[in-house]
């Protein structure tokens, strides 16, 4: 019954338009970012390592594929947790908003069916979102681009992955961020239990990421103290992929932390949708 | 004899100090029509809603099918159809798509010659392939029953069906509930309008501030025994003058605009009659309800 | 680049004709001489500062006089500096003066160090060899240039020691201070150990070779590709 129901759920967001703005705004910065850097990519790269070649030859190509969609990735994360929001914030409380839960809560099935399909569908549209920038990003970087090293640009550093050492980072970092959408959207959904408006957990839900973000962003040493516990400093967990070497205990770590907050953030949502009166 | 298909044995919800529902037991049969009558906010969608396990009671129990709806509640749910409140659909989606999404949620196979028959049933037919959003509210109130009825239910709860309907859409709805229950289906129905129980119901209950207030057959509380005479008066001030040494004395409500409200048996009122014309007192109409507008009014303002 | 890899290979072959600084020199010349090709398998270190890279393998190609190709799969980093224009100096010994300037021992070696000095101004300005008498070759090599600092290349040899072609090399030069610009940097949040990163602004490559092959005909397309 739960793949049925998962099904429907599917279905519903297919069938809504605002599924599709994640999609178009992916493909959108996409196409913007490599159509620039297609066009002035090397004035991009030679104004990055100007100071460098005064004294060192760079030999091989910096502008590749996985430059790109390293970039891109970098660029799109601060907008993906809002297209995840935007749909898995609506999931319970637009159904609530607009009367429709009753249909469902009407039906032989439990209250934990009915809000498991919609994680489980929350999870594969973040998948399909995560597949298809996946897909543009790294797809059309190494169409475009073609392969190589990647170009790590740190704040300190740079670090130079080899191309044999590129994908499983990349698939890893397709992972990482996964888990943390994942968070974003039990987060989203989890607000969505506990209100019958359907934009409130969207943006309650975003406040709280920017906030968390600004907090984790400020050197301030008070701040220091909150920031491991701050989810979305473990959110950003995907980019320690791209270090060398990966520092394992560090990513083991925030994965396990992500993966707390989105099992605590999911019985809540079971708890509050389960034993919550239908009033509406 | 008619087997119970709804217990519910002294049912309570509570919001904090407000008392939605106050302690309601009634039994409702199997195939009847039952009408759950009350003036707006009386507790009438929270004791459905709790038939449903939308809501869920502070105290009491309730049993559906001979089961207990804590324990069985999706069995109970599957063979239940209902319409709670307003047809809520998504609009983004058409009335058959509608309807496929919901018979995913059953685990007997409802395919699309069911989800055709129930759109014929209720007279979507030409419609079904149109998003709901371009639907009024009266053909949402249609599908909200070929929603009901997709699964064929024993039961079928309508919480204000004809809520939006036009007169012709009224009488076809109470056609097609007549029809159901010949089919030997069992039909709860509330409203706050109450010609439409009195048409149709068999059983009924009155809630008032969360209470059953009056519960039974129709026909056994609208009987004849308790009608209320209406008497237009030309002199109103000799009916008030010979009105207390009558033996109408203690059947006298009140007197309001020149209408005296009398109640009386219904066989009572020939003398009444005679009465009036034996002192003279003089009258332009004279009439009596036993209607359940006349009951209903009377229990929920006392 | 490739440059800078046949002026540190000639250097290293130079044949010293005779015990004066001039002489020691073109003896090792003379060496380097017999080799007209060669290609070898490559594997590429590097420390350099601001940049964190995995080895590398490749390969390099050599055709006299002065074609030279590295090939690898990957991104690489070399000094600048091109020190081929002191070997053309050097090679040809009318453009240079050659001064001995004292013996010193380097990896157990003694060696003769040669001071060499630009007749005319250009670009080069000093370069110092440290070179083995007996074996004839070049252990260690200093070049220093005007717009490029100072390249300091080790050399190891091996089993080519008789072509004058060394198993190992290790290039030092300076290295501009280098800040990814914030607006296109990723923070990382990971923990940098006090000393990883380092301040100082000296590169390191060190080359290894293996499997020469040495005078058999390369394609020229080899350099051009």
């Amino acid at each position: 019954m739960l793949v049925k129901l998962t099904l429907n759920e599917l279905y519903k967001i297919l069938a809504k338009p605002r599924s599709y703005i994640g999609f178009l705004a992916i493909t959108t910065i996409i196409m913007l970012i490599e159509f620039a850097l297609y066009v002035d990519g090397k004035n991009y790269i030679g104004f990055i390592f100007q100071a460098l070649e005064q004294t060192v030859i760079i030999q091989g190509e910096i502008l590749n594929g996985s430059l790109v969609c390293f970039i891109i990735l970098q660029t799109l994360i601060i907008q993906m947790p809002l297209l995840v929001a935007l749909v898995t914030g609506d999931l319970i409380s637009g159904e609530m908003a607009s009367g429709t839960i009753r249909l469902l809560a009407t039906r032989p099935v439990s209250r934990g069916q009915i809000l498991w399909s919609k994680i489980l569908a929350g999870g594969i549209y973040v998948f399909a979102l995560l597949f298809w920038l996946g897909l543009l990003a790294l797809g059309g970087g190494l169409l475009f681009f073609g392969t190589g090293d990647l170009t790590v640009l740190k704040t300190d550093e740079l670090v130079i992955l080899r191309e044999s050492d590129v994908i499983w980072r990349f698939i890893s970092a397709f992972g990482v961020a996964f888990i943390s959408l994942l968070l974003v959207a039990s987060f989203s959904l989890m607000l969505s239990c506990f209100t019958d408006n359907s934009i409130g957990p969207i943006i309650m839900a975003m406040s709280v990421i920017v906030l968390f973000t600004i907090i984790g962003t400020m050197e301030v040493p008070l701040f220091d103290k909150i920031k491991p516990f701050l989810f979305t400093t473990h959110m950003v967990i995907w980019r320690n992929l791209f270090d060398n070497p990966v520092p394992k205990e560090m990513v083991v770590k925030s994965i396990a932390v992500l993966l707390g907050h989105i099992g605590l953030f999911l019985s809540i949502a079971h708890y509050k949708f389960t034993k919550t009166d239908i009033q509406n | 004899m008619a087997q119970p298909i709804v217990k519910i044995d002294n049912v309570y919800k509570q919001y904090g100090t407000f008392k939605a529902v106050d302690g309601i037991s009634l039994t409702i049969d199997e195939g009847d029509i039952y009408g759950f009558l009350g003036p707006n906010g009386a507790g009438k969608s929270t004791t459905l809603r709790m038939l449903l396990s939308l809501i869920k009671p502070t105290a009491g129990s309730i049993e559906i099918m001979g089961k207990s709806l804590n324990n069985s509640r999706n069995k109970i749910l599957a063979e239940t159809g209902s319409i709670i409140e307003k047809p809520d659909f998504y609009l983004y989606l058409t009335a058959k798509q509608n309807l496929w999404l919901l018979s995913k949620m059953y685990s007997q196979n409802i395919g699309t010659k069911r989800i055709q028959e129930v759109i014929q049933l209720v007279g979507l037919s030409g419609r079904e392939n149109d998003k709901v959003k371009t639907y009024s509210h009266g053909m949402k109130q249609r599908l909200g029953l070929a929603q009901a009825l997709l699964h064929n239910p024993k039961l079928i709860i309508l919480d204000e069906p004809t809520t939006g309907l036009d007169p012709q859409g009224i009488i076809e709805l109470r056609e097609l509930i007549l029809k159901l229950k010949n089919e030997g289906k069992t039909v709860v129905l509330s409203s706050h309008i109450l010609s439409e129980i009195q048409l149709i119901a068999d059983s009924m209950v009155i809630i008032n501030n969360g209470k059953a207030v009056a519960q039974g057959k129709v026909n056994s509380l609208l009987g004849d025994d308790d009608v209320v005479v209406y008497v237009e008066l030309a002199d109103t001030e000799k009916f008030n003058t010979e009105i207390g040494q009558s033996a109408f004395a203690n059947s006298l409500n009140a007197v309001e605009n020149n209408v005296a409200a009398l109640k009386l048996a219904k066989q009572e009122i020939p003398h009444l009659v005679a009465w009036l014309n034996e002192k003279g007192i003089a009258f332009y109409a004279l009439d009596y309800k036993k209607r359940l507008e006349d009951y209903f009014l009377k229990i929920t303002h006392k | 680049m490739r440059n800078l890899l046949i002026v540190c290979f000639m250097i290293l072959l130079l044949p010293a004709i005779g015990q004066s600084p001039s002489g020691l020199l073109q003896e090792v010349n003379v060496k380097f001489s017999t080799v007209k090709t060669y290609s070898a398998g490559l594997n590429l270190e590097f420390d350099i500062p601001g940049v964190k890279v995995d080895p590398i393998k490749g390969d390099v190609f050599y055709k006299a006089p002065k074609k030279f190709r590295i090939k690898t799969k990957g991104i690489i980093f070399l000094p600048k500096q091109n020190p081929y224009e002191a070997i053309l100096l050097l090679s040809d010994s009318n453009s240079y003066v050659a001064v001995k300037m004292a013996d010193e021992t380097v990896s157990n070696v003694k060696t003769t160090v040669i001071n060499v000095l630009p007749k005319k101004q250009a670009d080069f300005i000093v370069g110092k060899f440290w070179i083995d008498p007996v074996n004839k070759l070049v252990l260690k090599s200093e070049i220093t240039t005007q717009a490029n600092g100072t390249l300091v290349t080790n050399y190891a040899y091996g089993a080519m020691a008789k072509n004058a072609l060394p198993d190992k090399m290790e290039l030092t030069f300076d290295v501009a201070k280098f800040k990814v610009p914030k607006a296109v940097a990723v923070d990382i949040n990971s923990k940098t150990k006090a000393g990883d990163t380092k301040s100082k602004g000296t590169g390191n490559v060190k080359f290894t070779f293996t499997n020469y092959v040495v005078n058999k005909n390369i394609d020229d397309k080899v350099f051009t590709e």
